[in-house]
C-alpha cells in the first residue's frame, strides 16, 4: 500500500510458540515472547503465560485481545467458583471453563489455549484447547504457529516421569527450536513451573536463548575492562 | 388482629413479636408428622431409609417413592409432603446437571446441599409463596468422600454422620447415637437402619420400608438397595423387633409375678391386722354394754324410789287440802241457810251492772 503502515492495520496477533509438559509432581509451561501486528513486532517481551488462579496458568496464542479477555472471564469464574467450593478450583475445572468459552464463541474468537497447573486431587495436569474448542487432557502439548516446526522434536524428546529439571530443559530446548524456525516466534523464553510447592517463574533473555543449527550466535557481552 | 397476638401466622413475610416466622414453623410440623426418614454415614458410604405409611391397602408396592437419585453420585430421601419433595428433587437434578455442564465435574455434595438450602430458603421470604413442607436428607459420594446433609424447610443445612426426621425421629436419633458408625460398613448399615425403622414404628398398621445407599458396594453410585439385601435387612429387623418384644414381655411377666406375691403378702398382713382390730373392738363393745346395763339398772332403781316418794307427797298434800277445805264448806253452808232464812232476792244481772257503772262514775267524776 503506502509502504510500511499496512502492517500496523493488522490485528495484534500472537504468532507464537507455547507449550506445557507434565513431569513427576507438576507441570512446566513455556512460551516465547513475540507479539506482532503483521510483520511488525508490537511487543518483544510479552507474557503469554497468564495466571488463572494461584496454581493454574494458561498459555495464550492467537488474538491477543481475544485471549486476554477470555482469560479474564475465566479468572472471574474461577474466583467465584473457589468461593462456593471452599477450596482452590481444580485444573480440570479451569480448563473446562476456558474450553466452554472458546467453543461457545468459536465464530468470534481466535484463541489456541493451553491450561495447566496443580491441584490436590489430580496433581499436575495439562489440558490443550485448540482453535475449535476441543478439550484434551494430555501429558504434554505444544501450540501456536511455531509448534508446527517442533512436533518431531517433542515426540522424540518427551519422556514420562521426567524430573523437574529435565522437563524444564526439554521445554526450553523445544521453544528455542521453534523460535529459530518460526518467523512469528521469537524474543525471550518465559517458563512457569507449577508443583505442590508452588509456582516458579523464570525468564531467559533473547541473547541467552540456545541457538539452533545454522543460526549465528548472538555476540556475547564482554566484561568491561578498565583501560 | 391487633393487640391480641393473632395474625402473625398468615405470611412468611411477617415476624411474630418474639421473633418467629410461624409459617416456617408450620412447615416444620408437616415434616414432624410424616413417616420417619433416617440417614447414617458409615465408613464406606451413606445409607438412607424411609418408613412409608400405607395410604391404601390397594397401593402397588414401591409406587410411592421417598428416595430419589439426583445424579450418579448423589441422591435424596424426603420426609413430609411428597409433592413438595418432588419439587425439591427436580430442582436438585437441575442444579446437578447445570453444575456438570458448566464446570465439567459432578457437583460436590456441599455445593448441592448449599444450593438446595438457598432454594428452600427463598420460599420463606415472600408473601406470595409458602415454605416447602419437606426435610431433605442428601447423600453424596464425591472427591470429598461420603457425606450426609439435612436441608430443612427453613433453609438451614447441616452435615451429619447420622440423623432422623419425621414421627419417630427422637427414638431413631437415640438409636443412631448408639451405633459405632466409624466401624460400620454400609452392608451392616442397612440392617441397622431397618432395625431402627421397625423399632420406632409404633402403629397397628404396617408400613413399607425403602432403603437407598451410595457406597463402595454400589460402585459409588446412588441407588436403591438391591431387593434381596433389603429383604434380608427387613427380615433381620422384624426378628429383632419380635425378640425385643418377647424380652419385654418376659420382663413384664416376672415383674407381674413379683407384684402378685407382694400383693398377697400385703393382703395377709392386712387381714391379720383387721382380725385383731375386730377382736379388740368386740371386747370393748362387750365391756361398754355391760357397763351400760349396770347404769340402767341403777337408774331404774333410783327412778322407782323417786316415784314412790312423790306419790307419798301427793297423798299427804291431798289430805292437807281436804282438811283446809272443811271449815270453808261449813261456812258456805251456814251462809246459804242464813240467806234462805232472810228472804233477800239477788239483783238481776243488768241492774247490778248499771249500779256498778254509776258507782265508778261517782268515784272519778270529781276530777273534771
Amino acid at each position: 500500500m503506502d509502504g510500511g503502515l499496512h502492517d500496523l492495520q493488522q490485528a495484534v496477533s500472537m504468532g507464537t510458540t507455547i507449550m506445557a509438559a507434565s513431569f513427576d509432581g507438576g507441570v512446566v509451561m513455556g512460551a516465547d515472547s513475540r507479539t506482532s501486528t503483521g510483520s511488525y513486532v508490537a511487543n518483544r517481551v510479552t507474557d503469554k503465560i497468564t495466571p488463572l488462579t494461584d496454581s493454574i496458568y494458561i498459555c495464550r496464542s492467537g488474538s491477543a485481545a481475544d485471549t486476554q479477555n477470555l482469560s479474564r472471564y475465566v479468572q472471574w469464574f474461577l474466583e467465584q467458583h473457589g468461593m462456593e467450593l471452599g477450596e482452590e478450583p481444580a485444573v480440570s475445572t479451569a480448563a473446562k471453563l476456558a474450553q466452554e468459552m472458546a467453543y461457545q464463541n468459536k465464530n468470534f474468537l481466535q484463541a489456541g489455549l493451553i491450561v495447566a497447573g496443580w491441584d490436590r486431587h489430580d496433581g499436575g495436569s495439562v489440558y490443550a484447547i485448540p482453535l475449535g474448542g476441543t478439550l484434551v487432557k494430555v501429558p504434554f502439548t505444544i501450540g501456536g504457529s511455531g509448534s508446527a516446526y517442533i512436533y518431531g522434536l517433542c515426540d522424540k524428546l518427551w519422556r514420562p516421569n521426567m524430573t523437574e529439571e529435565e522437563c524444564h530443559a526439554f521445554v526450553v530446548k523445544a521453544v528455542s527450536h521453534a523460535m529459530a524456525r518460526d518467523g512469528s516466534s521469537g524474543g525471550c523464553i518465559r517458563t512457569v513451573v507449577i508443583s505442590k510447592d508452588g509456582v516458579k517463574r523464570s525468564f531467559l533473555p533473547g541473547d541467552r536463548v540456545p541457538v539452533a543449527f545454522g543460526e549465528l550466535p548472538a555476540p556475547q557481552r564482554q566484561p568491561q575492562v578498565q583501560a | 388482629m391487633s393487640g391480641i397476638g393473632s395474625g402473625y401466622d398468615l405470611s412468611t413475610s411477617t415476624f411474630s413479636p418474639d421473633g418467629r416466622v410461624f409459617q416456617t414453623d408450620y412447615a416444620q410440623k408437616a415434616v414432624d408428622n410424616s413417616g420417619t426418614v433416617i440417614g447414617i454415614r458409615c465408613k464406606d458410604g451413606v445409607v438412607l431409609g424411609a418408613e412409608k405409611q400405607l395410604i391404601s391397602k390397594m397401593l402397588e408396592s414401591n409406587s410411592n417413592r421417598r428416595t430419589f437419585p439426583v445424579d450418579r453420585h448423589a441422591g435424596v430421601a424426603c420426609a413430609g409432603l411428597a409433592a413438595d419433595g418432588r419439587a425439591i428433587v427436580s430442582r436438585a437434578m437441575a442444579e446437578a446437571n447445570n453444575y456438570k455442564s458448566f464446570y465439567g465435574d459432578p457437583i460436590p455434595g456441599h455445593v448441592l446441599a448449599e444450593r438446595l438450602a438457598t432454594y428452600t430458603h427463598l420460599f420463606n421470604m415472600y408473601w406470595s409463596v409458602r415454605p416447602f413442607g419437606v426435610s431433605t436428607l442428601l447423600a453424596s459420594y464425591g472427591k470429598e468422600g461420603p457425606h450426609l446433609y439435612l436441608v430443612e424447610p427453613s433453609g438451614t443445612m447441616h452435615r451429619y454422620f447420622g440423623t432422623a426426621v419425621g414421627k419417630g425421629r427422637q427414638g431413631a436419633k437415640n438409636e443412631i447415637e448408639k451405633l459405632k458408625l466409624e466401624e460400620m460398613s454400609c452392608r451392616e448399615g442397612i440392617t441397622a437402619v431397618a432395625k431402627i425403622l421397625h423399632q420406632v414404628h409404633d402403629e397397628e398398621k404396617g408400613f413399607e420400608m425403602e432403603l437407598a445407599w451410595i457406597c463402595e458396594d454400589s460402585g459409588r453410585q446412588f441407588q436403591r438397595v438391591p431387593q434381596q439385601l433389603a429383604e434380608e435387612a427387613e427380615a433381620a429387623a422384624k426378628a429383632a423387633r419380635l425378640e425385643n418384644q418377647e424380652q419385654a414381655l418376659g420382663k413384664l411377666d416376672t415383674s407381674l409375678a413379683e407384684l402378685r406375691q407382694e400383693l398377697a403378702a400385703a393382703a395377709a398382713e392386712l387381714r391379720q391386722e383387721l382380725a385383731e382390730q375386730r377382736k379388740e373392738l368386740r371386747q370393748e363393745l362387750a365391756e361398754q354394754s355391760k357397763e351400760l346395763a349396770e347404769q340402767r339398772k341403777e337408774l331404774c332403781q333410783e327412778l322407782a324410789e323417786q316415784r314412790k316418794e312423790l306419790l307419798a307427797a301427793v297423798a299427804a298434800s291431798e289430805a292437807r287440802v281436804a282438811a283446809a277445805q272443811k271449815p270453808l264448806v261449813d261456812l258456805v253452808t251456814a251462809a246459804m241457810s242464813a240467806l234462805a232464812d232472810s228472804n233477800i232476792q239477788p239483783l238481776p244481772h243488768a241492774a247490778r251492772q248499771e249500779q256498778e257503772e254509776a258507782e265508778a262514775e261517782a268515784c272519778s267524776g270529781s276530777d273534771s
